[in-house]
């Protein structure tokens, strides 16, 4: 494999793999990845095409880019099946527009609890029911494999942990941790694992005195990145490309993967933990000087929160960039207000 | 448009209803906070006094008082893509004002997913603001079946608001007075569905928009005797002028089924425009959405978890496409009008492939505007004028 994890062209490696491999779709960072994989399928999250053009015609004008993205990406590709998970009401239509109009294969939707505490039960229930569906799909059975799919999946959370602990020392490139993190949803997991491993064996921490960030929002553009840290450094985020992704399960059965979730954290769930708090937590953990917010347009549950997460990380003493993108976003713009509120921060 | 005369009996439930609430302290009464989809049976053997932001959103909505309520949430940083309920609600809340005097401070919220995962951010916001308790009901979505841990689920849940119910208004659960809720709630249903059922006669005696007018009552009260009395008061009006032979629009040609939540601001232009083309609205899928409730006896809490489960917005596209179809036949439209409502996604995203499906399957044409329920700002009137006068006109109106 002479790829490495920041080069490799992940659209090849799955045209690669679809050859030899049945590849699932899927779309959030709750996905129950591990059943998929003890079925023999791998799941692949995919982040959508540039343009729109097919989903257009399904989707109005004030649905998500993303959801349109991804769409189009569907209507366009060949997968073996999809996975939803219910997450948010456009994400829950999503499904049944994907249903509709990309027939003929296999496709679920994972109904998560919306209050997981209270949920737990039910969850257990919904994989079960979740994980019979594949199994009659797939005609494996799963029991066989789950406890070493959930170890394989574990072993490359740890080792992402690991990455996420370094930026606390020192700089490491918003666009790799990005980077790293789509092939590790876009991997067969224990090849994503191996390089990975050598990629920390190798890994120089950079210098970095720009203002120390943290980012928060759903899913990001590498671009958007890019210009964030021209004049940041992004520390640690709480992306649902990042690190909402890298939770552990403890226990290794169907119950410990429910149990994983009850741990993360998304806007579309009622939670005992509060989102704001744990970017606030993890704000001293990574020595946090600023905090961007970074809000996809009409993405509801997001903007639902923001009123709330500004007012409270004032309060706390932290400053905060509230960054709305567009469609096609115009990274002049956002650059000069990076610019301006990485200006203030240095004092 | 010819008004019913039950109009007025209407204006005054409700009105005696907002006022109940404002004295309901002297009577040791709580008041909720309930979104329109949740269980409310389960509050009435409480006492408590229901108050439904979504019904007091759309009054603000037809007094066109939107704008104004959705640019002060906007002023406190909410993005006006955000539904127009939720910014006309919280404007309200801010300006502490509203054509009915505002909202009576809510004791505890009592809000459930079933109609959107909205509610659950909305109520967050208000329960902050008022430091109260949020009993939250999360209804896990029906894609093909209704699944029997999805029902466990929710009438676990319910069963758990019971003490929380009896600590909050200092009343014991009383099972029989919560039964007796049931069947009248039951009662107020079949009334609703016979009175919507009107619109299959023709000429229909009633449109689609004193169906939106009058879904007050059962949003708000059912499950209470003064729904019941009211909507046979109602029945009776309709069935005179359905022996009179008298339509809610003269000379009726056209009959078409509109989808989606009113344009509130809108009602009397888009009522006009319709008629002036001899065209009635005779039925919608909205207010069918409160015309079902099954009751087990021998279960009831099994019963309302399952009836909740099944509201329209909780189901997947295919399964709204059946009802779609029970109701074209049903009422026998010659064509449908879609609202795309910008501030409802679970209700207006799937648009285009209903429409496209509804064509294919029953021949009869969909027309789709653009529109927003509250925020008129995001309405090109002219625009919407012109695309339903042509459809009409296509109709042969």
């Amino acid at each position: 494999m002479e790829n490495t994890l920041t080069t490799i062209d992940l659209e090849k490696y799955i045209a690669e793999k679809r050859k030899k491999t049945k590849i699932f779709a899927h779309f959030c960072s709750y996905t129950p990845e591990e059943i998929i994989h003890a079925a023999g399928v791998l799941p692949v999250r995919i982040f959508g095409e540039k343009t729109t053009e097919k989903a257009n015609a399904h989707l109005q004008s004030y649905c998500c880019s993303y959801a349109k993205k991804v769409l189009e990406q569907g209507l366009t590709s060949q997968f073996d099946g999809t996975v939803f998970t219910h997450s948010c009401d456009t994400m829950q239509r999503l499904s049944d527009v994907w249903a509709q109009n990309i027939p003929g294969k296999f496709h679920d939707t994972v109904i998560f609890p919306v209050a997981m505490d209270k949920g737990l039960e039910y969850l257990e229930k919904e994989l079960q029911r979740f994980k019979n569906n594949l199994e009659k799909y797939t005609g494996v059975t799963i029991d066989d494999n789950l406890k070493d799919s959930i170890q394989v999946y574990n072993e490359n959370r740890e080792l992402l942990q690991k990455l996420y602990e370094k930026r606390k020392k020192g700089h490491i490139p918003a666009v790799t941790i990005d980077r790293i993190m789509r092939a590790s949803m876009t991997m067969v997991k224990e090849e994503h694992t191996e390089l990975l491993s050598q990629f920390l064996e190798k890994i120089e921490l950079q210098e970095n005195s720009n203002p120390r960030l943290l980012i928060a929002g759903s899913v990001t553009d590498p671009e958007i990145l890019t210009v964030v840290e021209e004049y940041g450094s992004v520390r640690y985020d709480d992306l649902c490309t990042g690190s909402r992704y890298i939770t552990l399960v403890e226990e290794l059965s169907l119950e410990g993967i429910a149990q994983r979730y009850q741990n993360m954290w998304c806007p579309c769930r009622a939670t005992s933990l509060s989102r704001v708090d744990y970017v606030m937590e993890k704000c001293k953990e990574y020595s946090i000087e600023g905090v961007v917010l970074l809000l996809q347009k009409f993405c509801e549950p997001h903007f639902f929160e923001t009123v709330y997460t500004k007012n409270k990380l004032k309060e706390n003493g932290y400053s905060c960039l509230l960054l709305e993108l567009e469609d096609q976003p115009s990274l002049e713009q956002i650059r000069t207000r990076v610019q301006a509120f990485c200006e203030i921060l240095e004092g | 448009m010819k008004r019913l005369h039950t109009y007025q009996d209407l204006k005054k439930l409700v009105g005696s209803h907002y006022m109940q609430a404002k004295t309901a302290q002297f009577f040791n009464q709580k008041v909720a906070w309930v979104s329109s989809g949740a269980p409310v049976e389960l509050l009435r053997p409480f006492d408590c006094i229901t108050i439904y932001p979504e019904n007091h959103t759309s009054i603000c909505g037809a007094a066109k008082v939107g704008p104004e309520y959705c640019e002060a949430a906007e002023a406190e940083g909410y993005s006006r893509d955000l539904c127009s309920y939720f910014r006309c609600d919280r404007g309200s809340t801010l300006l502490g004002t509203s054509p009915i005097g505002g909202l009576p401070e809510p004791d505890f919220l009592f809000g459930c997913n079933n109609i959107c995962g909205t509610i659950l951010k909305w109520y967050e916001i208000v329960q902050r603001h008022f430091d109260v308790p949020f009993l939250f009901v999360d209804t896990p979505f029906v894609h093909s079946t209704v699944y029997e841990h999805a029902v466990e689920y929710v009438v676990e849940q319910l069963k758990g608001f019971i003490p929380v119910l009896e600590s909050l208004t200092e009343r014991e659960f009383d099972e029989e007075k919560f039964v007796k809720g049931l069947y009248l709630s039951k009662e107020c249903v079949e009334l609703w569905k016979e009175i919507l059922l009107f619109g299959a006669h023709k000429p229909s005696p009633l449109t689609c928009f004193d169906a939106f007018t009058q879904l007050a009552a059962i949003v708000s009260l059912r499950g209470t005797e003064e729904v019941v009395t009211h909507y046979k008061t109602l029945k009776t009006e309709l069935e005179e002028r359905v022996q009179k032979g008298v339509g809610a629009v003269d000379d009726e040609k056209i009959r078409l089924l509109w989808d989606n939540i009113p344009v509130w601001y809108a009602m009397r232009s888009l009522s006009e425009l319709f008629e002036k083309h001899n065209a009635c609205l005779v039925a919608d899928t909205y207010t069918n959405a409160w015309a079902s409730a099954n009751i087990d006896t021998g279960n009831p809490m099994e019963s309302l978890a399952r009836n909740y489960l099944e509201i329209y917005l909780n189901i997947s596209m295919d399964l709204m496409l059946e009802k779609i179809q029970n109701l074209i036949k049903v009422f026998d439209v010659d064509g449908m009008v879609m609202h795309s409502n910008r501030s409802c996604k679970p209700y207006s995203l799937g648009q285009y492939d209903l429409a496209r499906n509804i064509k294919e399957e029953t021949g009869i044409p969909v027309l789709i505007i653009e529109a927003d329920m509250v925020d008129s700002r995001s309405y090109a009137e002219a625009q919407v004028k012109t695309r339903i006068e042509a459809f009409l006109e296509s109709l042969g109106g």
